[in-house]
């Protein structure tokens, strides 16, 4: 019973993982923390859900063509919106990337309304029983595609050169940018993996919870679990997602059901409140 | 002379809009009393926003959190101790809106943007799921009805009365808000948004000002929201929820930082379903997600900042 619980836990924290590592990845390269992260995921995958069930078309063509679209909208949102507003002040870009997500949000309800549709499984198949454990099919796949998603991006940061760019221009940006990095591509490359991170996990998450416009409220989920992890690391958001999944799974064993909601943010607080920089952040004094 | 001339016609003028306001049930419709009253409660809850936003950089999205708490909290006592006459339910409100900002700003305010927007959110969706939980005492999803306010033996159910509250603390708010404006205390909350380490060494201390300004915010937003729960006389948790981020639009709007922005942004905010409401009946929120980004990318400081400049400008071109 908790051992399935746990892999269900290890699925939702998957998700987690991959929408807060987008985040943190456009956080770390571009200062901005982009609230229309969790509405570019719900946009993608209506896409995915048009494509596959309003036109037909078979996965291999529609979730390439949704996850290209969420990297367009993420680059546009950079281009057009964020660019503009970089350096200016903390508020601004705030609310210009909400300003983005009423606006996906509102191109979505006027497409596909907000009603509650179901999202065909990717993973098809019966249980698998392993001894007493009930393995679900969708949950194993969900897991294993985020594990091998994070080995490719570890490996295209550390092993490519645009990926060490990238890297260096988390580090020092003036330094970077002396060394020969492109700044302003190296935005919107990070814009645009965000992007591809939140509609892979919109497109894994859809079919176990059902696609609707409310599923953008993920975000605040994902910057808690971020935070948990201490935010300026990829990994730490990795952690932040597994921990929150996994306690927010199992916990509801324990307390009554209508509470798990507030599970991420109890965890949030005990982490802030005993390391205030997160699980693996590490405390930095800002310097005039 | 003239400027004293100026001060003159400025006070006298809002005297009047305040005498306009108090007589208004004389003259216009119970609807619209209801219209008008939700304005002035938004800039009420929004203007603790302004405070928060525009002199600490404190990004809070508690503000939704502190209505809801306000409005569950008044109707609660009221119901409990039904003697209570509304001023005294209005003060415990206040009181123990600030006690609760001050509470959840403590550990909150070592946060620092992003972080700190993200632990008030946190508060506030958290204290909307307990609302829905603790159902025996607040109603949880099927809501509860709020008695009307009393008055030693009055009882002032009519929307005439509650109508007339919300003008007087509103005229209040915007009073003590632009008293403090001119201040001491107001110049130092101004300094910490405009640069801590340099507000900081000119001996303001940064932790106690911004518990001070989210205190103040928080409480703000608690009196707004138990007006609220009088106006409309029933309460759910979602009809907090939903506003959500409205009060962000009512300040970008309207100018963050100004004084008078909140109120305009909400009178603003206000007209625009009624504009927009048939066109786009399935997608306000691309309404409302345009609105906010025009004005963040053209018209940062808002309209009351657009019509700040333009009058320098052309006072500058007078002289020139």
């Amino acid at each position: 019973m908790i051992l399935e619980l746990l892999i269900d836990g290890l699925a939702v924290g998957s998700i987690y993982a991959l929408v807060s590592m987008g985040l943190v990845l456009v956080f770390q390269a571009t200062g901005t923390l982009n609230f229309a992260h969790g509405d570019i995921m719900m946009i993608s995958t209506f896409v995915a859900y048009a494509l596959l069930v309003q036109l037909g078309l078979p996965f291999i063509v529609a979730i390439p063509v949704a996850l290209c679209f969420a990297a367009v909208v993420a680059m546009l949102s950079e281009r057009l919106v964020v660019r503009r507003l970089v350096g200016g002040s903390g508020p601004a870009i705030i609310m210009g990337t909400l300003g983005i997500s009423y606006i996906l949000q509102g191109i979505a309800s006027g497409v596909w309304s907000d009603d509650i549709f179901a999202f065909p499984k990717i993973f098809k198949g019966n249980f698998i029983m392993l001894g007493d454990i009930r393995l679900v099919p969708q949950n194993i796949g969900v897991v294993v595609s985020t594990i091998v998603i994070i080995v490719v991006l570890h490996l295209f940061l550390t092993k490519t050169k645009i990926g060490t760019g990238l890297r260096a221009l988390t580090q020092n940006r003036v330094a970077a940018s002396l060394m020969g990095v492109r700044v302003t591509r190296m935005y919107t490359l990070a814009w645009a993996i965000g992007g591809l991170l939140a509609a892979i996990a919109g497109v894994l998450l859809a079919p176990t919870l059902f696609l609707s416009t409310g599923m953008s409220e993920i975000t605040f989920t994902a910057i808690m679990c971020a935070i948990i992890g201490g935010f300026g690391k990829i990994y730490g958001a990795v952690i932040g997602g597994y921990l929150v999944g996994i306690f927010s799974s199992i916990l509801p064993v324990y307390i009554p059901t209508e509470l798990q909601a507030i599970v991420p943010f109890i965890l949030l607080m005990i982490v802030l409140f005993l390391k205030p920089t997160g699980l693996l952040g590490k405390k930095t004094i800002k310097k005039v | 002379m003239q400027s004293v001339n100026k001060k003159v016609l400025k006070n006298s003028s809002l005297v009047l809009i305040v005498v306009l306001l108090l007589l208004a049930p004389l003259y216009i419709s119970n609807y619209l009393l209801y219209l008008v009253g939700v304005i002035l409660i938004m800039a009420i809850v929004a203007q603790g926003l302004n405070t928060m936003i525009g002199w600490g950089a404190i990004f809070s999205f508690g503000q939704p959190g502190f209505m809801a708490f306000g409005a569950y909290f008044g109707a609660i006592i009221s119901r409990l101790f039904p003697m209570l006459p509304f001023p005294v339910i209005l003060i415990l409100t206040a009181v123990a809106s600030a006690l609760i900002g001050f509470v959840i700003g403590f550990p909150c305010l070592r946060l620092r943007g992003f972080f700190l927007a993200m632990a008030t959110y946190g508060f506030s969706s958290a204290l909307f799921v307990l609302i829905n939980f603790f159902n025996n005492l607040t109603g949880g999803n099927e809501g509860m009805y709020v008695a009307p306010p009393t008055f030693g033996p009055m009882v002032l159910s009519s929307i005439e009365s509650i109508f007339i509250m919300i003008v007087i603390i509103g005229v209040l708010t915007q009073f003590f808000v632009s008293n403090i404006s001119k201040s001491r205390t107001g110049h130092a909350w101004r300094s910490i948004r405009d640069g801590e380490i340099a507000a900081a060494s000119l001996g303001i201390n940064i932790a106690r000002e911004k518990l001070k300004l989210f205190t103040f915010g928080s409480c703000l937003g608690g009196v707004g929201g138990v007006l609220y729960a009088y106006l409309i006389g029933y309460l759910q948790a979602d009809f907090f929820s939903i506003m959500g981020l409205s009060f962000f639009l009512i300040l970008v709007v309207g100018g963050i930082g100004t004084v008078w922005g909140p109120l305009l942004g909400s009178v603003i905010m206000m007209l625009i379903p009624q504009v927009f409401g048939g066109l786009f009946n399935q997608s306000m929120n691309l309404v409302y997600g345009a609105i906010l980004l025009i004005f963040v990318l053209i018209a940062p400081n808002g309209l009351l900042g657009m019509f700040g400049s333009l009058i320098t400008n052309v006072k500058s071109r007078g002289k020139a």
